[in-house]
């Protein structure tokens, strides 16, 4: 009974332990796994932004991201070698991810700025004319299209639809303000100054004058005493 | 009369006895009180108005008379225990008293003892004459209506409700809170079921009323007043019970029962003794004060008529209730200023020495005119020689030979004891009579000097009869004298004189006396030789008339004497004048010896004073009357016994009795150990002698039959104690013969007692063969004895060994009783926790003792027996170690066969059962160990734990067990190996010790066996977890993706990196 008990025990004892080491070893491999998955992910992902804004951003901002790929390239070579010793690559893969991270938020910097900067204009003569009876009935037009730029300007582009989406709602936008009758320089100086509550009758040009008697846009102005 | 031969002579009238021989001097009549009286010579007066010089009774008579003629007060007390004589002393005073001159004046009231009741004694009072009907009727009806108060059935009650009234208005009485708090007594007292407590049969208000209406009745203290005693308040607990109308009285009760309420009880009857007067006379509306009254009243009648009151009160305790107010009464003096109608008052008072004591208030005692005291000693010494004693009993003897007309003549004629008649002066055998009998001379020296003869007594008989007065029933006093002595034997046996059947023999006799025995014993068959038919009657007439002897004497003038009797004594009784045992040494004189200077029989009553300036040779004189004395309490019981009477003094002959069996008998020829003999004589409980007055408390004792040869050796030993040397060398060999006569016969069944545990048992086992046995197979129990023997001499020391040290301490025994549990099978376990240690310790003694030859008288140095005990193991080994029956029936009460029967028994029973189960213990063990084993050897499972250590080690696993090096195969194979040996036998000595010795190899497989266990479940425990372990792991790894996959996906990753380059480039 003990010498058949003890056999069997230690036999068993054994074979735990072997499988025991597989076991650690194999989630090891699928700790890496998880982590190579997350990184490749990242990659593609700088791979995208990096194809689509290499014509709009600055060729540094490519350049620094295109470094970096490099760079990572050669650590996951690294890291594939070392699997085969120790399956366990966790840690390096995620150094590896946080520098495509970095590359990737350098991007999306450039990027808002990039969309800011075509933004600015349509943006600011909006601010102009927005007080304008005809300017004030499309007032929902002009919210949606400020609202996707908006969103666009704060969102990578993963794709070059997201790229063309923006360009054409830029469009858009400035085609409603082109749309606004006599809008002139001096007329644009003139309202600039009214927002400002800096406009003296003197600024009252008779341009500016017969742009005002238009339509139903007298009704829009008031005069006051300078203080 | 015409003259024939001196021979069955009743010469006095069958009724006379009753008439003369009364108990109460009062009750006698007057002819008969005066013949019989004799004189007082020594009064001893406590205290004396006037100093009075003779100390007779005649003296003292003179003085009241002189009183009486000058008209003097006088109060006597007559003070003494009951039986002493007051009443005689008073009565004769009384009858003497009036004189010619004085008995037309003086008015006697006499108040006997004879109806001693209060309602007897006013009874007398009434009817004495003394109250004059016409002009005392007040007085009269007073005491009528005391007494009708006393015969009414409801005198208890009304007694219980004056006590409880006393309690509450007598201010004398001061009762404790307890009693007064809300009223507890007074409830008490009224509660129906404590009064019938009180009232029932031998309660204290019926002892009360029985003394009221009766009186105290009869004996030593028949003149002490009833009390409440403490015991009358200890009511039972039913009785408490079923006390429910009064919650007090309930509480009382309680309060009173059991051994905490004793000091109260003690004071409650205190307190009601003290309200007893108060409650009595109130009951009969005759109170002390009213009684004084009645009296005051009577001497102021009796002052008118110029007369005196003369009282004589045999008994003042008659008086309870009342007598506080009659001593008030008797003190009075009719000269004292305010009193001067009341006539003078002499009285004479009898008083018991407690009432003195403790009722006669100190303002009455000072008034007392003469106090006469009458103690024991005074009257015994009234009594103290054979003249006095013949003295008395022949004034009696003579009134009952006279006809009742012969001495009322006399008392008519002035009763002059000058002029007594004499029934023997003209009697025609008188001088055979008187030769034979004796005689007492009164009036000696004088010419009325006259012979009065003691037949059928004689001085020494007398003697004899009042020496031999049971004193643990009666007091040496002229009382019992006449009445236990004289009325008894006259009454009882004297009618039988005619029919030659007086004296009875001893065993017929009677009556209140010790034991009568010959003083020597071995006459006893001389007397039977000579005496025949008539023995009895001999020895008693030799025992109480004579010597107590038959030696034969020849007397100065030429005739012999037997007994000191002459031969005219036994032919007047009807019996043979025996020849007796003559001795040539001898001479005396005939006549009556006075049996208190006989050196033999008689003690020397010598007083302190005398035994200082005795001589050397009085010394010796008195040493010897001292050893005769006990010889003869001795020869007297054993005389009596052998005569069917009942041995008082069993316990000094048991004695001397013990010391004769165990020294006469060889004990050892009968292979029987000193130590059983002690233990059965070390006392005498275990003897008994047929006819002992004690009880014999041993359950099995051996019981000396009544024989003459009993007697004989029971005499010869006391003598040979008492006497040692001295004893006379002729008597000591007819003792010596009588011993081995005796012994010859009962030896055997005495042997047989010692030998044998109880009555039931003579096929019992030896106690050493049991004691032997018992202490073998205890040591074989506890493992002392090795697995073999090649001799019995070798177990034999091993036993011995055993017991030594056993006897010594029993803490081997101890240990291995704690150890047993796990060390035996269970049979085996409790068969020894039967045994106590102590049981065990003494049986190991008594082994020893019994196995040892004695040594003189010590018992430490031990030189043993070792042949018997021996043998008797030789004995048990050839029969295979076969416990046999004991053979003993029933119980016994010996402590050393207690012992070995109860072990024995145990054994008997248990112990094949015990060898039993240690051979299934060790089969069960075996069994045991080759479940753990299976076929394997042991070396396989050690090595197998080594493994497995091993194994847990390298998995860093956890084993619950600890490889001990004490476990070894090697050591494992050895006790399997000589445990298998047990399983080959089935009986004999070699299958009982090896069974025995079995544990210490049980012991190791049994702790093998669960190392093994530890080991097994360790391991159990181990391969559990790990099969779990192993079905988790399984399942988890099939989980898991694999390398390739990851490789592949490496790849791809680093492709997508380096193909940025590629897109740079495009920018």
């Amino acid at each position: 009974m003990i010498v058949s008990l003890v056999r069997e025990t230690c036999e068993l004892i054994r074979e735990i332990d072997e499988r025991e080491k597989a076991k650690n070893d194999a989630e090891s491999v699928e700790e890496t796994l998880g982590a190579l998955t997350a990184l490749s992910e990242k990659v593609i992902q700088l791979q995208t932004s990096i194809q689509l804004l290499a014509g709009r951003l600055p060729s540094s901002d490519i350049k620094s991201a295109i470094f970096i790929g490099e760079r990572c390239a050669s650590q996951v070579s690294r890291s594939a070698e070392q699997f085969v010793i120790q399956p366990r690559q966790k840690i390096e893969l995620q150094a590896t991810q946080s520098q495509i991270q970095k590359a990737l938020d350098s991007l999306q910097t450039a990027w808002q700025s990039y969309a800011a900067e075509c933004m600015r204009e349509p943006f600011d003569l909006y601010r102009l004319v927005c007080s304008l009876p005809e300017v004030a009935a499309h007032k929902a037009a002009y919210d949606d299209l400020q609202r996707q730029l908006l969103t666009a300007k704060n969102t990578l582009p993963s794709s070059a639809r997201q790229l063309q989406d923006f360009d054409r709602a830029i469009e858009q936008f400035k085609q409603l303000l082109r749309e606004i009758e006599g809008l002139s320089e001096a007329v644009k100086a003139f309202l600039l100054k009214t927002l400002g509550g800096t406009a003296f009758l003197a600024d009252v040009t008779d341009e500016v004058l017969q742009w005002c008697r238009q339509g139903q846009r007298a009704q829009t102005f008031s005069i006051q005493f300078a203080r | 009369m015409q003259k024939t031969r001196f021979e069955l002579i009743q010469c006095w009238q069958d009724e006379r006895v009753d008439q003369v021989f009364n108990k109460e001097a009062a009750s006698v009549d007057r002819a008969t009180f005066l013949a019989t009286h004799m004189p007082l010579h020594n009064l001893e007066y406590q205290h004396e108005l006037r100093q009075i010089a003779d100390r007779g009774e005649e003296a003292f008579l003179r003085e009241l008379q002189r009183c009486a003629a000058e008209d003097l007060h006088a109060f006597v007390v007559v003070q003494g225990i009951p039986g002493t004589g007051k009443s005689h002393l008073i009565r004769w005073l009384k009858e003497r008293y009036l004189t010619q001159e004085n008995q037309q004046r003086e008015c006697v009231l006499f108040i006997e003892r004879a109806q001693s009741s209060l309602s007897g004694t006013l009874e007398q009072i009434i009817r004495s004459d003394v109250f004059d009907e016409a002009t005392m009727r007040e007085q009269l009806e007073k005491l009528q209506g005391a007494r009708m108060a006393l015969s009414q059935d409801a005198l208890a009650d009304t007694l219980l409700d004056q006590l409880r009234i006393a309690c509450t208005e007598d201010s004398s009485v001061e009762l404790p809170r307890w009693l007064t708090n809300g009223d507890s007594l007074i409830l008490f007292l009224l509660d129906y079921r404590v009064r019938e407590e009180l009232k029932k049969p031998g309660g204290p208000i019926d002892r009360l009323v029985r003394f009221l209406r009766s009186g105290p009745g009869v004996g030593i203290y028949a003149s002490e007043v009833p009390q409440f005693e403490e015991r009358d308040f200890d009511f039972k607990t039913r009785v408490r019970e079923e006390i429910q109308g009064y919650r007090k009285a309930r509480d009382l009760a309680d309060k009173l029962s059991g051994d905490d309420g004793r000091e109260k009880r003690q004071k409650l009857a205190s307190l009601l003794n003290q309200c007893t007067r108060y409650a009595i006379g109130h009951a009969t509306a005759l109170t002390g004060d009213d009684f004084k009254q009645v009296f005051s009243d009577l001497r102021r009648y009796l002052y008118r008529q110029g007369r005196s009151l003369a009282l004589f009160i045999e008994d003042i305790t008659v008086l309870t209730g009342v007598d506080r107010g009659l001593l008030d009464v008797l003190v009075t003096q009719h000269k004292g200023e305010g009193e001067q109608e009341m006539c003078r008052l002499i009285s004479v008072v009898g008083i018991t020495d407690s009432y003195y004591r403790d009722q006669v208030p100190d303002n009455i005692k000072e008034r007392i005119s003469y106090r006469i005291a009458l103690s024991s000693e005074n009257t015994s010494l009234a009594l103290s020689d054979s003249q006095a004693l013949a003295n008395l009993a022949s004034r009696y003897l003579n009134a009952m030979r006279l006809s009742q007309g012969e001495l009322e003549a006399w008392a008519e004629n002035g009763a002059d004891v000058e002029d007594l008649p004499n029934a023997c002066r003209d009697c025609p055998w008188r001088e055979s009579c008187h030769r034979a009998f004796g005689y007492y001379t009164l009036n000696a020296g004088s010419d009325y000097e006259q012979r009065i003869g003691l037949y059928p007594f004689n001085s020494q008989s007398l003697d004899t009869l009042y020496q031999h007065i049971d004193l643990t029933k009666n007091r040496q006093t002229q009382r019992s004298f006449l009445y236990n002595v004289l009325h008894y034997i006259l009454q009882s046996h004297g009618a039988r004189l005619g029919r030659r059947a007086f004296p009875p023999a001893l065993a017929e006799w009677g009556g209140e006396f010790t034991s009568f025995s010959l003083a020597k014993p071995l006459q006893r068959e001389i007397i039977y030789t000579q005496g025949g038919f008539d023995t009895g009657r001999i020895i008693t007439l030799v025992t109480i008339w004579g010597d107590r002897t038959v030696d034969a004497v020849k007397s100065s003038d030429g005739s012999m004497l037997v007994g000191s009797l002459p031969r005219e004594t036994f032919l007047a009784f009807g019996l043979p004048a025996i020849a007796g045992e003559y001795s040539s040494r001898a001479t005396r004189e005939p006549g009556f010896e006075n049996p208190r200077s006989a050196q033999l029989i008689k003690p020397v009553q010598a007083s302190r004073e005398t035994a200082a300036h005795l001589s050397a040779n009085d010394v010796a004189v008195v040493k010897g009357s001292q050893i005769n004395d006990k010889l003869k309490k001795y020869h007297d019981d054993l005389a009596s016994w052998v005569d069917g009477g009942s041995l008082r003094y069993y316990e000094d002959y048991a004695e001397v009795l013990v010391t004769f069996i165990r020294g006469f008998i060889d004990w050892s020829s009968h292979k029987i150990s000193p130590f059983q003999v002690n233990e059965v004589f070390k006392g005498r409980r275990n003897l008994h002698i047929e006819g002992q007055v004690g009880q014999t408390n041993a359950a099995y004792y051996y019981t000396l039959r009544r024989s003459p040869e009993l007697h004989y050796v029971m005499q010869g030993l006391i003598e040979l104690k008492e006497l040692g040397q001295g004893i006379d060398p002729a008597i000591l060999n007819g003792y010596l013969g009588h011993f081995s006569l005796w012994m010859n016969q009962h030896e055997a069944e005495i042997v047989d007692f010692v030998r044998l545990p109880n009555q039931a048992s003579s096929d019992a086992l030896p106690l050493v063969q049991m004691v032997v046995l018992d202490c073998l197979l205890l040591a074989c129990l506890q493992g002392e004895l090795k697995a073999s023997y090649k001799g019995t001499q070798e177990l034999f020391l091993d036993l011995i060994r055993f017991c030594k040290r056993t006897e010594a301490d029993t803490t081997s025994w101890e240990t291995e009783v704690r150890l047993s549990a796990e060390k035996h099978s269970d049979p085996w376990s409790r068969l020894m926790r039967r045994f106590k240690p102590e049981d065990i310790k003494n049986l190991c003694g008594d082994c020893l003792q019994l196995l040892n030859c004695a040594q003189g008288d010590s018992t430490d140095v031990k030189f043993v027996d070792a042949a018997t005990g021996i043998q008797i193991l030789k004995e048990f080994r050839q029969n295979k170690w076969q416990i046999l029956d004991p053979g003993i029936q029933g119980k016994t009460s010996r402590p050393s066969w207690m012992r070995a029967k109860s072990i024995y028994d145990a054994f008997q029973k248990h112990f094949a059962e015990a060898v039993q189960g240690e051979q299934t213990e060790a089969r069960e063990q075996l069994r045991l160990l080759g479940f753990y084993v299976e076929q394997d050897t042991y070396q396989d499972i050690f090595h197998a734990i080594e493994e497995m250590i091993q194994t847990c080690q390298q998995s860093k696993r956890g084993l619950a067990f600890e490889q001990k090096n004490q476990f070894a195969a090697s050591i494992l194979q050895t006790a399997a190996d000589d445990l298998l040996h047990v399983l080959d036998l089935s009986s004999g000595e070699a299958y009982v010790l090896r069974c025995a010795q079995a544990c210490k190899q049980l012991g190791t497989v049994k702790k093998h066996i669960e190392y093994f266990r530890i080991f097994r479940d360790a391991t159990r425990s181990v391969k559990r977890s790990s099969e779990a372990r192993l079905a988790n792991l399984m399942r988890e790894t099939n989980a898991i993706a694999s390398r390739e996959a990851v490789q592949k996906l490496y790849q791809e990753v680093a492709q997508t990196l380096l193909s940025f380059n590629q897109v740079g480039e495009k920018a």
